[in-house]
């Protein structure tokens, strides 16, 4: 072990020596590269990057396809070049049609130049550490289960192996104790030879099962066990909580509601003018997915899930072209109501100002989704018994709230009290 | 021994009951009874559907209609740099600012929007925060890349930019209506008088 960290501490020294050095070298080098760093994120982002297409044309080796000169002029307005009618520019313009390059009078001449050093650095780096560089976070899917199926059935092996090892040395301390007999001089030869019999197994069992006392136990246990399953199995019957079926694509809400903080209208965008929520067209992942392709996270190539997409849209990244051949993505539904009960996404979300967790759970931090709520009369009938009418601003309850005014003087108004229990609110 | 037997025996039913209750699989929907109006005869959108060509419920409309609460701004200012403009000279927001207008515009504009622009439209969203996505231009201070200065957009011009989109913006038109557009146009507005 000594030896491991030793080496690694040599290697550290050597590599700081090196870098050090090197920052002494190209000292102002680097330093016009942080700058260009620094611009390049702010004014070209939106269109270029540096290894693939954008909007624009992928930036690596520009150094070697144009002029220093010609850049500079080119970046500060690229619309006065095309209409002076430079071949390049005009060129550059027809390639790209119909985008057209913001003009940038306000940086220098010495911007451009440290733009284009930072586009160089970057450049030259091979193209896994680039990616690498891009950063991100690595996601660990799925291994929460795993982990839980692994500690039961570890649990479960324990317990029997424990069982086993009591069994065993019951067996010695009996053989034990008849040695130490033996030696007594005790007379347990007859005991030893009935124990081998089958019928004195059978007794054994007939004594078991006549005392009275251990067979109640027995009994009540089993009782309370299947009793118990039976129980549960029972308020379970067409209930789904937790229920967490395989979807064709691993998209995380934990990843795009969470950590990315995405509002959950964005995507369901029915949620808050429709009955239903509605699951989004892919047109909706494409606002996001055209750019966004998670390549730091798998050396470079695009998320196979994320290559979904694609495939279903009939999408060619490269080429940036839709196909024909488009197919749907087949989700599969958690959520589902019976046809004899109503529910209005938008009188919940945007009437009563509901938040999504209420009944969604903490979708937020769902990896995967899984029902949270039981979705039972009960469960529906329950909240509205306590959940307070939010009137302010609703014409529709004017009147009510007139007429009742004498009546609820400091009293909450439930939607019960408003016919939220009728059963024709929610069965039709 | 006896007593052995009897404490096996409640293992070995702890084991069994344990196990019956844990392995309730939750890829499953678990025990149904009468499952029939929960796989109901009417078609959920998201359901497959042999009745059509293609197998799905949910259809596309047919060409040339117009879902309610939409216009065709398309026909009128198509996804060019001249349609552009030609919005920008042709096209007033037709919703007078009111509280009300303004309160639902800034809702839509925080849902809809403000992940990559902000919620003061300075190109600072959480996506953009987080590394993930360039940022775009701010609503104050930034140069569009169509030509100007971003706070002199017009109504028209960003109209038109939500409807269509613009460089890695996509386009809206089919998440927003028209009136919920607006909206937000209004609020943008807003948003460009910040300094």
């Amino acid at each position: 072990m000594r030896s491991i960290s030793l080496f690694f501490k040599g290697v550290k020294q050597t590599l700081f020596l090196i870098l050090s050095l090197l920052f002494i070298g190209e000292g102002t080098y680097a330093q016009s590269a942080t700058e260009g760093a620094t611009l390049f994120k702010q004014k070209c982002t939106s269109c270029h990057a540096v290894n693939r297409v954008v909007i624009g044309p992928a930036l690596k080796d520009i150094d070697q396809r144009h002029e220093e000169a010609w850049l500079i002029e080119w970046i500060q307005n690229s619309q006065k070049m095309i209409a002076s009618g430079d071949a390049k520019a005009v060129a550059l313009a027809n390639q790209y049609k119909p985008n057209v390059m913001t003009a940038f009078p306000e940086l220098t001449p010495d911007n451009i130049k440290s733009i284009l050093a930072y586009i160089k650095e970057e450049g030259n780096k091979p193209a896994a550490a680039a990616n690498a560089s891009a950063g991100g976070q690595s996601g660990e899917s799925g291994s929460n289960d795993e982990v839980n199926d692994f500690m039961l059935g570890g649990l479960i092996l324990v317990i029997i192996i424990a069982f086993l090892v009591i069994l065993v040395l019951n067996r010695v301390i009996a053989t034990l104790e008849r040695l130490l007999l033996q030696k007594q001089g005790g007379v347990i030869e007859e005991e030893k030879a009935k124990r081998g019999s089958i019928r004195s197994r059978l007794e054994h069992w007939n004594a078991l099962l006549n005392n009275k006392k251990r067979m109640f136990f027995i009994v009540l246990i089993l009782v309370s066990i299947l009793g118990t399953m039976g129980w549960i199995g029972m308020w379970d019957t067409d209930v789904h909580t937790g229920y967490q079926p395989v979807q064709p694509i691993k998209f995380s809400h934990q990843l795009h509601a969470g950590i990315n903080k995405i509002d959950c209208q964005y995507c369901h965008t029915g949620a808050y003018k429709s009955k239903n929520a509605s699951i989004p067209s892919l047109n909706v992942c494409m606002n996001c997915h055209s750019y966004v392709q998670a390549t730091d996270k798998y050396n470079g190539e695009i998320s196979p899930e994320i290559k979904k997409i694609y495939r279903a849209l009939d999408y060619d990244p490269t080429t940036k072209k839709y196909g024909p051949d488009t197919k749907p993505i087949e989700w599969v539904r958690i959520h589902n109501l019976p046809d004899f009960a109503y529910f209005n996404h938008s009188q919940h979300v945007k009437v009563a100002g509901i938040k999504c967790q209420k009944c969604h759970g903490p979708i937020q931090n769902m990896e995967e989704v899984y029902q949270y709520s039981p979705l039972t009369m009960k469960w529906c009938i329950n909240c509205h018994r306590e959940t307070e009418v939010n009137h302010k601003g609703n014409a529709y309850y004017d009147r009510i709230i007139a007429a009742h005014e004498q009546l609820k003087k400091g009293e909450k108004i439930t939607a019960a009290v408003l016919g939220g229990t009728e059963c024709g609110k929610c069965h039709y | 021994m006896n007593k052995l037997i009897g404490l096996g025996i409640i293992f070995i039913l702890v084991i069994v009951g344990g196990l019956m209750y844990f392995c309730f699989d939750k890829r499953s929907t678990g025990l149904e009874y009468a499952p029939n109006m929960y796989e109901h005869k009417a078609f959920d959108p998201d359901q497959p559907n042999e009745n059509f060509k293609d197998g799905k419920t949910a259809q596309l409309p047919p060409d040339g209609t117009t879902p309610v609460g939409f216009d065709r701004v398309e026909d009128e200012y198509p996804n060019t740099l001249e349609g552009y403009e030609s919005a920008s000279k042709n096209l007033s927001n037709p919703f007078s600012i009111t509280q009300a207008n303004l309160i639902e515009g800034k809702s839509l504009y925080v849902n809809m929007c403000s992940h990559c622009h902000g919620f003061e439209g300075k190109g600072d969203g959480s996506i953009v925060k987080l590394g993930k996505f360039p940022p775009p231009p701010s609503y104050s201070t930034g140069v569009s890349s169509r030509g100007g200065a971003m706070k002199d957009l017009t109504d028209g011009k960003i109209f038109h930019t939500i409807t269509y989109g613009v460089n890695l913006m996509g386009p809206h038109k089919y998440q927003l209506t028209p009136t919920e557009r607006w909206k937000i146009v209004m609020y943008v507005h807003e948003l460009q008088k910040l300094q």
